[in-house]
């Protein structure tokens, strides 16, 4: 976690926030990176933070994965508040261009992960509540269901099929048309 | 999906959600396919609150085909593969009826149906999924010919989850060189005050779907060749002219601007107009597109007997048919998909609507017997 942009610099003068995963591994980051997620920021703002935050939902290695997205949002986000003033509009636009191609990299190479390590993604951006990933993550799976059979689909997710025949019979019933 | 040591069951939950939510309505079919994959999410494809949720964070409905009448009977053609109305026992292998015996359909909103009895002049309101219509008392207008559009009634909707709630039906009719109209509300159950205006002899209202522009409903006159214009909080009839030399090869659309626009097919090419004013006040048409027909079209189809049948609002579709062979055009990209070659359609309804699983009782009849 040790690489920082410039903006990330600059709030990292100003504070640090301690996240405390599941199996109790700490993590300094800075709170530009902490406050991508709301439920963090909330408890920022009720001075919850002394100590540390400890998050007994995540485990560290995918709190790592978490923090790594969030740096490098925090990161393009501060560069271009940063930038805004100091560029002719047409510079600035290049620059808003090129933030927007890297970060679009960023994400596709983020998301090169197992299944298991994207729900778990998943559920952490829920429960951190941080939009960007959770939007990201919950695309990534929603595009992998389509076109696909609920045989298909239980295969790819490991999901066991709990419906009774009656159940299913009924679905198919209401759902027809999806299936022809 | 999950695993050892799992989280709880609610975070599961809420994450599957999340996940579902994300499926593209213009798939939805896959959406109806998850239902099925294991209990829960079949219980979450189904909450009344997913669905709530589905259609706001989506908001444009997909385009799921269109109506279009045929001797008293409307009857749907699907653009897509999966067509969530049952097809016919008897008739052609791709054509899906709804059974509206002896009925117009005059317009679709916000996945609403406006039929009209040809017999009775009767007015319904219906919800093609889940069979639930509405029947509104007689407008008591004089008229030979007429048109209607139903419209959410509330203030500031999206449209996202309205249907079920109130509805304003437009009702306009012509008889003997008189135009009337007049708007009814679901709330009241009652038709307001109609109104009138003398537009000549010769001049009647077409059978043809009006277009709502803000607090202002426009319907074609005479085969388009002049346009209607219905200032509703007013209760105000008056007429305009559309730009000159298209004839009746012309369907009025909103455009994404929120103004009223205009499209003509003059040889063998698309004109794409807007309804503008000026700096002095001063309203009058714009030309801002021109789509030549015979570059955008397969086949080498010649256009010289082109006509413009129908818009998608919100997804930006046009309809043309040349002879007996109809075309979707999404204006945006530019793409085009052959629909039918066999469908002689002077006008078409497009229906546009979410249809998640939990939202309908999904399979139609709705018949509209007798009366």
């Amino acid at each position: 976690m040790a690489s920082a942009g410039s903006g990330d610099e600059k709030a990292a003068a100003a504070a640090m926030i301690t996240l405390i995963s599941s199996d109790n591994e700490k993590f300094e980051v800075t709170e530009a990176t902490a406050t991508l997620s709301q439920t963090i920021r909330h408890m920022i703002e009720d001075g919850c933070t002394d100590g540390g935050v400890p998050l007994p939902n995540v485990t560290s290695k995918i709190l790592a994965r978490v923090i790594e997205y969030c740096k490098k949002h925090a990161t393009a986000a501060a560069g271009e508040e940063g930038s805004s003033s100091s560029f002719s509009d047409a510079a600035f636009l290049e620059v808003d261009r090129a933030f927007l191609e890297e970060l679009e990299e960023f994400d596709d190479a983020f998301l090169e992960v197992d299944r298991a390590t994207l729900f778990d993604l998943i559920l952490a951006a829920n429960y951190l509540d941080i939009k960007g990933l959770l939007n990201l993550t919950c695309q990534k799976v929603a595009d992998s269901v389509k076109g696909k059979t609920p045989e298909q689909i239980r295969e790819m997710y490991n999901i066991v099929n709990d419906l009774t025949p009656e159940e299913e019979a009924e679905i198919r019933r209401e759902t027809q048309w999806a299936f022809e | 999906m999950a695993q050892q040591g799992a989280p709880p069951p609610e975070l599961i939950n809420d994450a599957i959600g999340e996940i579902l939510l994300r499926i593209p309505p213009d798939s939805s079919a896959y959406l109806a396919r998850a239902s099925m994959v294991c209990k829960l999410w079949r219980r979450i494809v189904s909450d009344p609150d997913f669905t709530r949720r589905y259609r706001e964070f989506h908001r444009t409905p997909p385009l799921l085909g269109f109506l279009y009448n045929s001797e008293g009977l409307p009857l749907f053609f699907p653009t897509r593969a999966a067509c969530p109305f049952p097809q016919p026992a008897v008739g052609y292998s791709h054509w899906w009826t709804l059974d509206f015996r002896r009925l117009w359909a005059d317009d679709c909103r916000h996945g609403r149906v406006l039929l009209r009895h040809l017999d009775t002049g009767k007015i319904f309101v219906s919800d093609p999924f889940t069979g639930d219509r509405e029947e509104l008392p007689n407008p008591h207008i004089d008229h030979m010919f007429g048109s209607s559009m139903v419209i959410c009634a509330v203030a500031g909707c999206n449209h996202c989850n309205c249907l079920g709630g109130p509805f304003h039906v437009v009702f306009v009719g012509s008889y003997a060189g008189w135009v009337h109209g007049c708007v009814y509300s679901s709330e009241a159950r009652a038709w307001g005050t109609p109104v009138s205006v003398f537009m000549g002899r010769d001049w009647f209202v077409d059978l043809k779907r009006g277009v709502l522009v803000g607090d202002e409903a426009y319907f074609t006159l005479r085969s388009g060749v002049r346009i209607l214009k219905y200032q509703l909080e007013k209760n105000c009839l008056s007429a305009i002219d559309p730009p000159d030399g298209y004839g009746w090869n012309v369907v009025i659309v909103p455009t994404d601007e929120g103004s009223l626009g205009f499209a003509g097919i003059k040889s063998s090419n698309l004109y794409l107009w807007s309804r503008k004013v000026d700096p002095n006040g001063l309203a009058g048409w714009v030309q801002y597109r021109v789509i030549e027909l015979e570059r955008l079209l397969p086949d080498n189809i010649s256009c010289n007997r082109a006509d413009v049948i129908g818009f998608a609002e919100g997804v930006n579709v046009m309809f043309v048919k040349i002879i007996a062979t109809t075309f979707m055009i999404e204006l945006k990209s530019g793409k085009v998909r052959k629909l039918t070659e066999f469908g002689h359609f002077s006008t078409v309804l497009p229906f546009m609507s979410f249809n998640t699983p939990g939202s309908t009782n999904s399979i139609l009849p709705l018949s509209v017997d007798k009366n």
